[in-house]
């Protein structure tokens, strides 16, 4: 049985074998660099990109931790060049916001008792228009840029995760508790966004103007003003 | 006793802020740039040519026919400069060809100047980021084949057999230093027989040019060097004036240096100007690249027409996003060198391709962009259509001294019909590589009926099969090239193929519209199909 396997695919190689011109070079000037569209600093340019970024402690105390408030995205850009230094885009990207929540004495939100770690986070998927101001023209790369944009962030799925040391009793070190479809948090949040880029680099700043929290819980309204870093992935 | 004063963290990083704000805004206040001030009118000096235009200028215009003078020959009103020079800016380098002078001043100077009623216009000058066309250079070590292969791939015996060595011509290369030039045992006929006519320093404003990079000596060595008793460049008996016009590889290098040089070159009778620069993505953009819109181009167009040969290289953007060529060599009347293998005779992959932004033939023709060059102290193997380039001025000396007659754009033509490939040509070789055979006369006529290459049409499309599957010694004649000319000239398409069946291809119809021309090279042998 495997002798003929073997030999059925010899057979196949040998049927199908084309031993055929080494093509050196070919070139077709329909997709010359005078009429390509697409790519970094043309007519158009689509690429993936990853925003990286942390919420900047606002003014007096915080409920919520400096080091662990995060944005993290990954989306997709297209970029619509329609002047020699001005672009118009659009962004859709998917991410997390995360908030972890200092477990103090005076803490009440969202509830009373303190815990080993607990964060809230929320699944987003959001879409940006910016208007892009090229600030040094290079053929095939974007050279230094600014965007200024608006965003809007739709609430995909919201959780309230607590994690514990486990009973002494237990098999398991840590008992983590999810509660998930947070009724407290908004379902859609909007606000501007800002880049300053060196060809895929570039340090993102976001400023989110709606809240975050429902009415009822504006006293812990979290911090809105939020930079990183992006990297464009082409 | 010395009291101090603690102040907060908050208070220093308000104080360091305000005073970069005003460190920088005081410098931009001051800034000195530098400008083009352009003049309305000049006046003609004199009715006798000599006595504003040197004698080997004037000697090179009547071999040239091209016209003995014009305004542009006539130099820049010395009452102008002085004028300007009053308004306490700096004046640099005049330039009679645009009837300008380079000047340095902050923005309040230049608007007075603007008002002067005998200036037309003023332009900030453009900084340009020379690229050298050079890749890289490996450490020093003579490679006996590669140094034969630079001279056989032009046929290059052909003239030193005669003792055609370049005797008569004169060639100014302009770059970024000479260092080894008067001292390394490469150039010790040049120096024997002083055949350095002159050299100036356009950044340091002296002779000396025999220092800082060693791109320049590279370059000469290409042009006319002898290692031991074997030729690096062709042209070991031509005249040489060196130019020193650039200040570091890949920086911002003023055009005010390369106007002054050309100018320079002009006057002191050159007939050949190798230049292995090229301006590229720093400043401009693809579509610029049209054979009008850069300065330099427009200088090399104007070098042209004075009577000179500019052989520029096309530069070595091949696999970078730029991918064309760099100014100057997108000019017209610039004989612009593409760089291929000079053991295979195909495109070496870094070599920036053509045509133009308005889709004019480029490169025109090409040579090998590996090749043995000179350092300050011995010699080394180097990369890039910088070292294509001066070896086909090398060649153009030779064809020159060979057909004394003709202009400068007949040496231009010829050398294109001596390209190995012509009538073919795509924009990744041009013509192909000069041949010295040709002029000669020893290209005996094709015998056609010995052509390997059929083209027949077929209901499936356009087969192209070649009868002769032999291996040639020079494996560029192995090659299948073919492409398709569209009426206008320009091309729609090129491929190269190494052919290893008799059946080489088949073309889909769509690939064809009425009055195309397929046009297929093989082994010397050209076969076409009109459509």
């Amino acid at each position: 049985m495997v002798k003929s396997i073997i030999l059925s695919i010899i057979a196949l190689f040998a049927a199908t074998a084309v031993f055929p011109q080494s093509v050196l070079l070919e070139k077709d000037q329909n997709e010359s660099v005078y009429v390509r569209q697409k790519g970094p600093n043309k007519k158009r340019f689509f690429h993936l990109y990853y925003d990286y970024s942390f919420y900047a402690p606002e003014k007096g105390t915080s409920i919520y931790n400096k080091e662990l408030a995060l944005r993290n995205y990954i989306g997709a850009r297209n970029n619509f060049r329609v002047a020699n230094n001005y672009v118009m885009g659009v962004n859709l990207e998917f991410g997390w916001e995360t908030f972890r929540i200092e477990q103090t004495s005076q803490k009440t939100f969202p509830s009373k008792g303190t815990h080993k770690k607990e964060t809230l986070s929320t699944t987003n998927l959001g879409l940006e228009y910016f208007n892009r101001l090229l600030i040094t023209q290079r053929e095939g790369s974007l050279g230094i840029w600014v965007d200024a944009g608006i965003y809007g962030n739709l609430n995909l799925g919201s959780r309230h995760v607590i994690k514990d040391k486990a009973d002494p009793a237990d098999e398991v070190r840590y008992r983590k508790t999810i509660n998930k479809g947070l009724e407290y948090l908004e379902p859609f949040e909007y606000g501007v966004k800002g880049r300053l880029g060196y060809k895929r680099y570039a340090i993102i700043g976001t400023y989110r103007i709606s809240d975050w929290m429902k009415e009822t819980r504006s006293d812990v309204e979290p911090p809105r003003l939020s930079i990183g870093f992006e990297l464009g992935l082409y | 006793m010395v009291e101090i004063k603690m102040i907060s963290l908050k208070k220093a990083v308000k104080l360091s802020f305000l005073t970069v704000l005003l460190f920088s805004s005081a410098l931009t206040i001051n800034a000195q740039e530098k400008y083009w001030i352009y003049f309305k009118n000049k006046t003609k000096p004199s009715e006798n040519p000599q006595e504003y235009l040197s004698s080997n200028a004037l000697q090179r215009r009547v071999a040239a026919r091209s016209a003995i003078c014009d305004s542009t020959d006539w130099p820049v009103d010395s009452t102008s400069i002085s004028r300007i020079k009053a308004t306490g800016a700096t004046a640099g380098y005049p330039s009679r060809w645009l009837n300008a002078v380079a000047v340095t001043a902050n923005k309040e100077t230049i608007a007075r100047i603007k008002a002067m009623p005998f200036v037309k216009s003023v332009e900030p000058m453009q900084y340009f980021a020379a690229k050298q066309a050079s890749l890289r250079n490996e450490s020093p070590k003579a490679d006996p084949e590669l140094l034969e292969a630079q001279i056989k791939s032009m046929q290059g015996q052909e003239f030193i057999k005669r003792g055609i060595n370049g005797k008569g011509i004169r060639i100014a290369v302009f770059d970024g230093g000479f260092p080894g030039v008067d001292t390394n045992p490469v150039f010790e006929h040049l120096r024997e027989n002083h055949q350095i006519i002159k050299t100036y320093d356009f950044v340091k404003k002296t002779e000396f040019v025999y220092g800082y990079m060693t791109h320049g000596s590279a370059v000469l060595s290409c042009i006319a060097g002898i290692y031991g008793d074997k030729n690096i460049g062709l042209a070991t008996g031509a005249e040489f004036l060196l130019a020193r016009t650039e200040i570091k590889p890949e920086i911002k290098v003023e055009e005010e240096y390369w106007m002054a040089a050309m100018e320079w070159a002009d006057q002191n009778g050159a007939d050949i100007i190798s230049s292995s620069l090229g301006y590229t993505d720093k400043r401009y953009t693809v579509k610029q690249m049209n054979g009008r819109s850069t300065l330099v181009t427009r200088a090399a167009t104007m070098a042209a027409k004075k009577g000179m040969l500019v052989i520029n290289a096309m530069g070595n953007d091949g696999r970078e996003n730029w991918e064309v060529m760099g100014a100057p060599a997108d000019a017209d009347s610039v004989l612009s060198i593409g760089g291929i293998d000079p053991f295979t005779g195909y495109h070496i992959n870094f070599s920036s391709f053509g045509p133009t932004a308005d889709y004019r033939l480029k490169p025109n023709i090409c040579a090998p962009g590996a090749a043995i060059v000179a350092s300050s102290a011995a010699v080394k193997k180097g990369y890039g259509t910088s070292y294509s380039t001066p070896l086909v001025s090398g060649f153009a000396a030779c064809v020159w001294q060979l057909n004394r007659e003709k202009s400068n754009m007949e040496i231009f033509s010829i050398m294109e019909k001596s390209g190995h490939l012509y009538p073919y040509f795509d924009y990744a070789h041009g013509y192909g590589i000069p041949q010295a055979s040709y002029f000669f006369k020893e290209k005996s006529p094709v015998d056609d009926t010995q052509n390997p290459v059929k083209i027949n049409s077929t209901t499936e499309g356009i087969d192209i099969s070649v009868s002769d599957l032999s291996k040639a010694e020079e494996k560029y004649l192995n090659y299948l090239y073919y492409h398709i000319q569209q009426p206008d000239g320009s091309l729609k398409y090129y491929a190269v193929l190494d052919v290893t069946q008799n059946d080489v291809v088949t073309l889909p119809f769509s690939k064809f519209k009425k009055g195309d021309l397929l046009r297929v090279y093989y082994k010397g042998y050209i076969r076409e199909m009109n459509f």
